[in-house]
């Protein structure tokens, strides 16, 4: 009796930490299951801006995230409508983000409900978030305790404020690329790069049966002579999904926009970062959106359409897979985004026309101890990280790398027994006892969609090149067995949920990064095969009821989060900019060195309550001679201002009741001939609240910058 | 009725429960702190004056949950001349000081036993409850976030607090009133790796 009444009390005390919280089941209507292709298309497009203000934690780096004091590059949310005759849409938003979360997925879905517009009555089985993966994207809205608690970041937490930020752009997104749908076709190219990427994991990768063989439909032929070992590892493929306007005789008109599928982790700035930004993939999309704005001039330049086309960065099986990075800076991101945005506007200018297959299957998955059908293996009832996991990646290793017990070996011995053998569990049995039930997420969506001639099979994770290979092609087994016309199969990673990496049996067995960061076990890779293959089958109109009896039935969530705090700096913050005694530019100087970089240093008001929280731009170079904002050579109608690359904005400290605040110019090529013919300057803010620098060119720069001033722009930190 | 599989969940749930306090105390932030104290015991007059010594765990920022102890020790100094002591469990609830916020504000149920002087100034065991309210002040400069996200970090504050303790006596003396107030250092311990 006695120890009933010690066991009642002890729950309550350790459920009272712990509670799970749950969403109610979506009140969206039933998807159809029509697979044919539609008899017209029509696609909407929109940007979505996702960048919170400076004072967020960084996700993605675990223990070494940092709080964030600026931001380099703004965050987007790319989203393409599809939006097939009489069928059911499927939305596809790519997001600048760590990793998407099942709840941010379903929050977007209730928002969409409660606008009370039947067009965005979205099915949540047909709304397909992913994340590009910047690990310079925001904490705090994902949940499971381990994404917002124990190192998840430095000042972790869980923010509600966060997911309602996220959430909210995001629908508004949906629905505008809904609403301005227009008459599209789909044109697919599958082709390959080499050169871009490197393996980070190669000793794993070689463990893998069999000779490793990119897909054959993507053309990638044998790596050109002179790659390195870890260079040959790789996925190559490059597909590109390029989306035009077509005229009533079915002519195009111009680009509505384009989605690439690529892999490739995409960090390139280290995890000592403090600013916020898209990293390499947010180049890439930038180079290719501005691209595709030269094509709609160049076709015809007074024709009315949408002059802003959209390009996104979808990852593939990309969990073993860096960019080729050497130095780690702004830079060098630069410089690998603009090579690999003209490689893929190259590949998109030779896609070739498909059928306007829109169909998707969807169903959650319950992870913990699931089984596998077909060879009765199963998951781990518990998720667990190994020891290699907080060590952080081979090229980006965190401290706790070089910490004195994390040097040891990453398997246990004489756990043969155990579900997760051979991982050696990170902090040991602490993890499992500290942890519980819910410290990452047990239920997580998996989808398989076909977009004209390709499969694409939506994964709530990081797969290896290997691991994502044989799931493509169990997928494309399905299809051909089932007679669905797919020429190519695909995996994108990070979709709808997050469960981190998931790699082969024979990679796991080594208990690399990668495989310590396989949640739950060694069955992982081969379990997400068998579901996304059976939902290849129920696409095929196969019944699969009797293995997966909820497809496109989408009930209730339930999650757990971390401890709740405040970290998104809000609108009411203080000061305001009316508060502010003596807003003013304090300086302008040259920073030492060969190229041109300014900084630029005034007083404003507090982070949450300047831009870039409403989207506009906040700080612009403005042609003096023009009195209008300077222009990008590069870019016909591009400007030079902060949605770019070329600033640095940093907040600092308090400074009688406002706080420093800090931007590093450094302009690129196009942008530096505009300075050199014009007398320029820059301007922050619009409207009654503007500062205005003093005049610059390139013949005439502001003075040096002193010692203290160089330190005070936050370069070199 | 085989309670093995009871007991040993219970076990694993209580060591759990263990685990994590002992985590929260270390990593989400914990303090120490004495200073000198004086009191008057409010039915008689007499005049107390001694110090003490507490210890915080803080639970949470958002919802400012604390738990401590805190032990006194003080010798009346008129009218006469005695030893007293008491020892507190502290629940309390607090806007706790972070890097970002040099001022807060604390509020703690007390309760606990000790030897007190009873209503005719006699020494008596007596079991203590009252209420403690206290303005900590953060001796470190202020830091903006950014400025703040270091595993781990540590500052001196300064505490002043008012302390109401009833005594009763175990002995069935009359119950007794101290209110005490105190000027305490602490060093406070925060950390950045636990929410």
């Amino acid at each position: 009796m006695m120890c009933r009444l010690f066991a009642a009390i002890v729950l309550v005390v350790a459920a009272a930490g712990c509670h799970p919280l749950e969403l109610a089941p979506p009140a969206s209507p039933k998807p159809s299951s029509t697979h044919a292709p539609a008899r017209s298309l029509r696609v909407g497009v929109a940007r979505a801006e996702v960048t919170p203000p400076p004072g967020v934690s960084l996700f993605g780096h675990g223990p070494e995230g940092r709080v964030s004091d600026g931001y380099w590059s703004r965050l987007y949310c790319r989203v393409f409508a599809f939006l097939p005759d009489d069928r059911t849409p499927l939305v596809l938003s790519v997001c600048d983000l760590g990793a998407m979360g099942t709840l941010l997925q379903r929050s977007v879905v209730a928002k969409l409900a409660a606008m009370n517009d039947p067009r965005l009555n979205l099915p949540a089985s047909r709304l397909m978030l992913t994340a590009t993966h910047t690990h310079a994207g925001p904490a705090h809205y994902l949940e499971g305790d381990f994404y917002g608690g124990l190192m998840s970041s430095r000042a972790p937490g869980f923010d509600p404020n966060m997911v309602e930020f996220l959430a909210s752009r995001i629908a508004a997104a949906v629905a505008r690329a809904v609403r301005d749908a227009r008459p599209a076709r789909l044109s697919w190219a599958h082709t390959s790069t080499w050169g871009f990427t490197r393996n980070r994991s190669l000793v794993p990768f070689n463990q893998n049966h069999g000779e490793y063989a990119p897909d054959a439909a993507c053309d990638a032929g044998p790596p050109p002579a002179g790659l390195l070992a870890d260079e040959r590892a790789i996925d190559p493929c490059l597909d590109v999904l390029s989306v035009a306007e077509v005229d009533a005789q079915g002519a195009a008109v111009g680009p509505i926009g384009s989605v690439s599928f690529f892999a490739m982790h995409p960090t390139v700035l280290p995890n000592t970062n403090r600013l916020i930004g898209a990293d390499v993939d947010g180049v890439v999309s930038r180079a290719v959106e501005r691209e595709m704005r030269r094509d709609w001039l160049g076709r015809a330049p007074a024709q009315p359409g949408p002059r802003d086309p959209v390009h996104a960065m979808v990852n593939t099986n990309e969990g073993d897979v860096s960019p080729k990075w050497s130095s780690g800076s702004v830079d060098e991101a630069i410089d690998i985004g603009e090579r690999l945005g003209a490689r893929i506007w190259r590949a998109q200018q030779t896609a070739e026309e498909t059928a306007p297959i829109i169909d998707a299957r969807y169903t959650m998955l319950h992870l913990p101890g699931a089984r596998l059908f077909w060879t009765k293996a199963s998951l781990c009832k518990v998720a667990e990280l190994g020891v290699a996991a907080p060590k952080g990646a081979s090229d980006h290793p965190t401290a706790l790398t070089f910490v004195g017990d994390f040097r040891d070996e990453n398997l246990a011995e004489g756990t043969e027994d155990a579900c997760s053998a051979p991982k050696r569990p990170f902090l040991d049995f602490v993890q499992r006892l500290a942890s519980g039930a819910g410290s990452f997420p047990e239920d997580v969506p998996l989808a398989v969609g076909q977009i004209g001639d390709t499969l694409i099979s939506f994964v709530p994770a990081e797969m290896t090149v290997v691991a994502g290979n044989r799931l493509a092609r169990a997928v494309a087994a399905e299809a051909a067995a089932h007679g669905l016309g797919a020429r190519r199969s695909l995996v994108a990673g990070l979709a709808n949920g997050y469960v981190q990496y998931v790699t082969t049996e024979e990679e796991y067995r080594l208990q690399h990064y990668e495989g310590a960061s396989d949640l739950y076990g060694i069955s992982t890779a081969p379990l997400l095969a068998e579901r996304c293959a059976l939902l290849t089958r129920a696409m095929a109109g196969v019944d699969v009821s009797a293995w997966l009896p909820d497809v496109d039935r989408v009930g209730g969530y339930r999650y757990t989060v971390a401890a709740e705090r405040s970290r998104l700096p809000t609108r009411d913050g203080k000061p305001s900019i009316g508060e502010i005694e003596g807003r003013k530019i304090d300086g302008l100087c040259r920073l030492p060195g060969a190229d041109l970089s300014l900084c630029l240093s005034w007083k404003d008001a507090a982070p949450g309550v300047v831009p870039p929280v409403d989207g506009s731009p906040w700080i612009t170079l403005i042609d003096e001679a023009l009195g209008a904002p300077a222009h990008d050579e590069s870019d016909p109608l591009g400007v030079v201002d902060d949605r770019g690359l070329d600033f640095q904005t940093r907040v600092h400290d308090r400074s009688g009741n406002g706080y420093t605040w800090t931007t590093v110019f450094s302009p690129r090529a196009a942008a530096l001939r505009a300075i050199g013919t014009h007398r320029v300057h820059v301007r922050i803010g619009s409207g009654s609240t503007q500062l205005r620098s003093p005049v610059f060119t390139v013949a005439d720069p502001p003075r040096t910058c002193d010692e203290r001033e160089v330190v005070a722009c936050g370069v070199g930190r | 009725m085989d309670d093995g599989p009871l007991i040993r969940r219970t076990g694993a749930i209580a060591a759990r429960v263990v685990i994590q306090l002992l985590a929260v105390s270390i990593l989400d932030g914990c303090a120490v702190g004495g200073g000198p104290m004086t009191g008057v015991m409010a039915e008689t007059g007499a005049v107390n004056a001694g110090g003490k010594l507490d210890a915080h765990v803080h639970f949470s920022e958002s919802t400012g949950v604390i738990l401590g102890v805190e032990q006194q020790v003080e010798r009346r100094v008129a009218p006469g001349s005695s030893v007293q002591w008491r020892t507190l469990g502290k629940l309390g609830y607090g806007n706790l000081i972070t890097p970002s916020r040099v001022l807060g504000e604390e509020l703690f149920l007390v309760g606990g036993f000790g030897r007190a002087p009873d209503r005719d100034g006699r020494l008596a065991c007596a079991v203590l409850a009252g209420v403690q309210l206290a303005a900590p002040l953060s001796l470190a400069r202020r830091r903006e976030p950014w400025q703040s996200d270091d595993y781990a970090r540590t500052w001196l504050e300064l505490v002043p607090d008012v302390t109401g303790v009833l005594d009763v006596p175990t002995g069935g003396a009359t119950a007794n009133v101290e209110v005490s107030a105190a000027l305490s250092l602490r060093v406070h311990l925060y950390s950045a790796v636990l929410p």
